[in-house]
């Protein structure tokens, strides 16, 4: 069960930062004037 | 450590100053301090988690799990379960303040000028102590780690830091939030996977003890009780978050932000603890805050490492940022403005962007020069969950609160806080914190109390 829980929390983390880090990518042009 | 390691962390640190330089150059107050109000719900979550996520929740809890364990998983845990509580019921009140730009000028909204006057100023200590003890950590960490004097790794961490903050006010420093958090989101976990013990965790359980498995750890249940309040109520709604709840688009996406961060806290803490673990099994005998750059340094190959000290960099940048950009808009907004009422938007801005090039350079000779930053640092620590917390929630969520509560709650909880913690040497254990937040709710009730009472006689 730690050894699943290790995994998951590892696997939600990189996904978190890859969604952001998509996000900022795409929408770069648009946040930098709209932030 | 590698060239190649170096190079990552040099391409890190630029691209951050190139993004920085390619934003909009901050021209309006309101730009500088609450991002126009137009921050979307996918930008407060990765802004708030970066800005949370500091050196504490990082090297400091993984230390603190490789000496007991899991249970600080559970101590841990306390920080996002309070941001969940604040992003359902407090962040969008908060958020509906649309004229005001920092929590000094919420408080004062509710509670009158003297309220808004003491805030700012808690407000502006706080966060300038805390700029000036994370570049010395910063520099304490790093410098045990690759062996360069901690005075170069503060100036120059530091520097790019008051740049970009005084550039772009809370645009730029939200935008490299959600990059930083980008980058330490992807790299910090790959410590446990090139550590070999990501589908093997269980062989961990020989080579630490079995405490290191309990609930409790081996902790006596008063301090461990004390723990979890203190973890609870230590950073719950500091002036940086406030901040993020004031610049959201509207008060849903300012709640619905606040609660993704706090999920988002439970894979995290268990990562780290996870690391700290490991590294209480990998290098028995090594404590301290250092235990996780070993760790990292012990597995991670060529490369690898670099993007994983370019992690810790945006994880201890994003902190900086945040607080120095807070101490400015405390001063400029909460303290120059009451001695100044007429002064313009423009003036406001000026003196705001002065104020982090100031309270930076400060931040950066007290980290040189003080050894005793760190005591500095609790002093305003301990002061602010008892004093400006619960009356900041009780006057979001109560619309007629009676505005002399206000104050005498805050100045209760910090005199009790205060004789609690260094008149009394902190008695049977119990934290200042839960001392102060007892006679703050005791001074505030009894004021209203009073109050409602007076009105209806």
């Amino acid at each position: 069960m730690l050894g699943a829980a290790v995994i998951i929390s590892c696997g939600i983390c990189v996904a978190a930062g890859l969604y952001v880090g998509v996000m900022i990518f795409r929408e770069f042009p648009r946040l930098r004037n709209k932030l | 450590m590698h060239w190649l390691d170096w190079t990552v962390v040099a391409l890190y640190i630029g691209a951050l100053v190139l993004i920085t330089v390619k934003a909009r150059r901050t021209r309006l107050l309101e730009d500088f301090t609450v991002a126009s109000r137009d921050v979307p719900r996918a930008m407060v979550f990765a802004t708030l988690s970066a800005t949370y996520i500091g050196p504490a929740y990082t090297l400091g809890i993984a230390a603190s799990a490789a000496e007991r364990g899991y249970v600080w998983y559970l101590i841990a845990l306390m920080v996002p379960l309070q941001t969940i509580l604040v992003g359902k019921w407090v962040a969008p009140r908060l958020r509906e303040y649309s004229q005001c730009h920092s929590v000094g000028h919420v408080m004062g909204e509710i509670y009158g000028k003297p309220v808004r006057w003491i805030t700012g100023i808690l407000s502006f200590l706080f966060n300038s102590f805390v700029v000036g003890l994370i570049a010395r950590a910063f520099g304490e960490v790093v410098s045990n780690f690759t062996g360069i004097p901690a005075e170069t790794v503060i100036i120059v961490g530091t520097l790019p830091v008051i740049f970009y903050a005084a550039w772009g006010g809370v645009k730029t420093v939200m935008l490299t939030d959600a990059i930083q958090f980008a980058v330490l989101a992807i790299a910090i976990p790959s410590v446990i996977y090139f550590s070999g013990f990501l589908f093997d965790i269980g062989s961990l359980a020989g080579k630490v003890s079995e405490l290191h498995f309990t609930w409790h750890g081996g902790y006596p249940p008063g301090e461990l009780w004390g723990l979890f309040v203190a973890f609870f109520f230590g950073e719950i709604l500091l002036p940086p978050y406030c901040v993020r709840a004031l610049a959201a688009c509207d008060p849903k996406q300012a709640g619905s932000g606040f609660m993704a961060a706090g999920l988002y806290g439970f894979p995290w803490m268990f990562v780290v603890v996870t690391i700290g673990v490991i590294g209480g099994a990998s290098l028995p005998g090594l404590t301290g805050d250092t235990i996780f750059l070993k760790t990292m340094e012990m597995y991670l190959p060529v490369g690898i490492l670099g993007l994983v000290l370019a992690g810790i960099f945006g994880i201890i940048m994003s902190s900086q940022d945040s607080c120095l950009h807070s101490a400015s808009v405390a001063f400029s907004i909460d303290i120059y403005q009451l001695i100044r009422p007429d002064a313009s938007d423009e003036t406001l801005l000026r003196y705001s962007q002065y104020a982090v090039g100031a309270i930076g350079v400060i931040a950066i000779i007290f980290a040189l020069l003080v050894p005793g930053l760190v005591q500095a640092l609790l002093i305003v620590y301990t002061m602010w969950a008892p004093t400006v917390v619960t009356p900041l929630v009780i006057g979001l969520l109560w619309k007629g609160v009676p505005k002399a509560s206000g104050l005498a709650g805050i100045i209760a909880g910090a005199v009790a806080a205060a004789i609690w913690e260094w008149g009394l040497g902190i008695p049977y254990g119990v934290p200042s914190l839960v001392a102060g937040l007892v006679a703050n709710q005791l001074a505030f009730w009894t004021v209203a109390y009073g109050y409602r009472k007076g009105r209806t006689a």
